[in-house]
């Protein structure tokens, strides 16, 4: 997706030409409630893209990192967020996009070719020159925008265009939104219908029935947990883990992620195993990042406090002895250990998700369909939700964010909820994990079989 | 302050692998349990005096290898800064 300075720029052109994603659109348009605004918008991102993905994949062609770009138009436009209304797409203000729409006399929408070429020269590459819109798009301020926009309207120009076969129909400006893509994490929601798809389609709640994960102690390795939001609190005894970062045994969550994390999978109302007791290891800072060592003083001290399961969503495209050797030391006693396969969109290898012993989530969307970003390989073994999770965030807010790291707690919960009905090792947990298992429709995208993971059909057999 | 691991052979043993890192003023290193591996943090060095130490290690048949660095998978995490800015 391209990005301007943290800015995604959607386009809705492309949407009128496929009939769902404009039954989609004009569904967005006419709603009133911001979060679900919001959730339609995104899922139609996330379907675009796909369609965009598969789109390509017929063409034998590999997308290029920055060139799903989309241009900003009339829906975010159009929409009037009731007052006192929470979101964080507010328009940029000292910058906006210029939309000039084109059209040629054969009606050909595509801009590739010569005529791009030319106006990339006229503005220096900064105009986008889209390749499934009849459009171009550039950044500019406030300023420079009349400037330009006088050059587009200039008969000159069209003079010029003319021997391109193209003629500008449409300029006009458009402020820059921020738009909810995948990885930008929405804080502040609150719970309306809908918000809970991945549980419901992992089965969480028909699981539920039969266990909570009881008696289960599962290790979160990740950046701490606010053990005092009201979704963790029960789920912490005395001992809340170890921090590991600044060597003190508060793990107290300075980032958000692994409060998140945590909330998918102990969480009262937006968790699975939410009887389960939770340990926090903080091996990440409050920019997310951490050593080797940590990581692996972590996992050591999760063996040494005879958890049933291990998650991990991090990850590092380095592997190393050490790192494996602490794996296989959790899984031959036993320890479940899951981790997320990556969001790197392709099918790279990233560790420790892809260590012998180490279960490897990919993320699926709510079509049941791998998202975009989640890495896919023959090291990959299941796949759970992974975009738009809503769970918990520090300071008792709770909020959405998206990755192979949303994915992986879902595992990671089943096993607390099949190692609380029978004591089962890691490798026969895994196995059933993937029997139990369901079918997505991912071979096109990846090449790779991927399953999902169901939570009902896990334990009822478990029982 | 950069980090780095040495890796041992399992028949020596961890003992006498700290005890060579003591004797070579190796200081602020992390003993692990299930691994044969011993992390340490050294000063930023030149690449000759990193050269030397990394020979020194390897005539007692000790591996000096930089650690991994491990983060949220990409595009992930919500500051603390970043949650305060926005509220």
């Amino acid at each position: 997706m391209k990005e301007l300075a943290g800015y995604t720029i959607l386009d809705f052109y492309r949407l009128d030409l496929d009939p769902e994603f404009f039954r989609a659109k004009k569904a967005i348009l006419s709603t009133t409630d911001w979060n679900k605004f919001i959730f339609g918008l995104s899922g139609i991102i996330d379907k675009l893209q796909h369609g965009y993905l598969n789109k390509l994949n017929e063409k034998k062609i590999r997308p290029r990192e920055g060139e799903l770009a989309y241009l900003v138009d009339e829906v975010l436009a159009n929409y009037r967020p009731r007052k006192n209304e929470k979101h964080n797409f507010e328009p940029r203000r000292k910058q906006e996009a210029l939309i000039i729409e084109l059209c040629d006399d054969s009606g050909c929408y595509s801009l590739k070719g010569d005529f791009g070429e030319f106006l990339k020269k006229e503005f220096e590459a900064r105009i986008n020159v889209h390749q499934y819109a009849s459009a171009i798009s550039l950044f500019c301020d406030g300023k420079e925008s009349a400037r330009i926009l006088e050059t587009f309207s200039k008969s000159s120009f069209s003079a010029n265009a003319a021997s391109y076969t193209k003629r500008v129909k449409r300029a006009r400006r458009s402020n820059i939104f921020r738009l909810p893509e995948p990885f930008r994490p929405i804080r502040n929601i609150k719970k309306t219908e809908g918000l809970d798809w991945n549980l419901e389609d992992i089965q969480a709640y028909e699981a539920q029935e039969v266990t909570r994960g009881e008696k289960s102690l599962i290790g979160v390795i990740d950046t701490g947990v606010d053990y005092t939001h009201d979704e963790l609190k029960e789920r912490f005894g005395k001992d809340k883990g170890y921090d590991f970062v600044e060597d003190k045994e508060d793990p107290y969550d300075l980032n958000g992620h692994g409060t998140h994390v945590a909330g998918t999978v102990a969480g009262k109302k937006v968790g699975i195993a939410n009887e389960c007791t939770l340990l926090a290891y903080r091996v990440l800072d409050e920019d997310g990042s951490g050593s080797e060592a940590d990581v692996i003083a972590a996992i050591e001290m999760a063996i040494d406090d005879n958890v049933d399961a291990i998650n991990m969503s991090l990850g590092s495209p380095a592997t190393s002895l050490p790192l494996q050797q602490v794996c296989s030391e959790a899984y031959k006693r036993g320890i479940f250990v899951a981790a997320a396969a990556g969001n790197d969109g392709n099918s790279h290898y990233n560790y420790p998700a892809s260590l012998d012993g180490v279960v490897s989530v990919a993320a699926t969307t709510r079509n049941r369909k791998k998202a975009y970003f989640s890495n896919s390989n023959d090291m990959v073994d299941i796949a759970a939700p992974g975009v738009d999770i809503y769970s918990s965030l520090p300071d008792n807010d709770y909020g959405i964010f998206s990755g192979t790291s949303m994915a992986t707690p879902h595992i990671t919960a089943l096993a607390a909820l099949g190692k609380s009905l029978k004591k089962i090792e890691a490798k026969e947990l895994e196995g059933l994990l993937k029997v139990s298992g369901i079918n997505i429709d991912d071979k096109d995208l990846s090449g790779y079989e991927i399953k999902l993971a169901q939570a009902y059909n896990l334990v009822k057999d478990l029982k | 302050m950069k980090n780095y691991q040495v890796i041992y052979d399992e028949k020596v043993g961890k003992d006498p692998v700290v005890k060579r890192l003591a004797e070579l003023g190796l200081k602020d290193i992390m003993q692990s349990k299930y691994t044969t591996a011993i992390f340490v943090k050294l000063p930023n060095m030149q690449s000759e005096e990193m050269s030397r130490l990394e020979e020194i290690l390897k005539k007692d048949n000790l591996i000096l290898k930089p650690q991994a660095e491990y983060s949220l998978p990409k595009g992930e995490g919500f500051p603390k800064k970043d949650i305060n800015s926005e509220k």
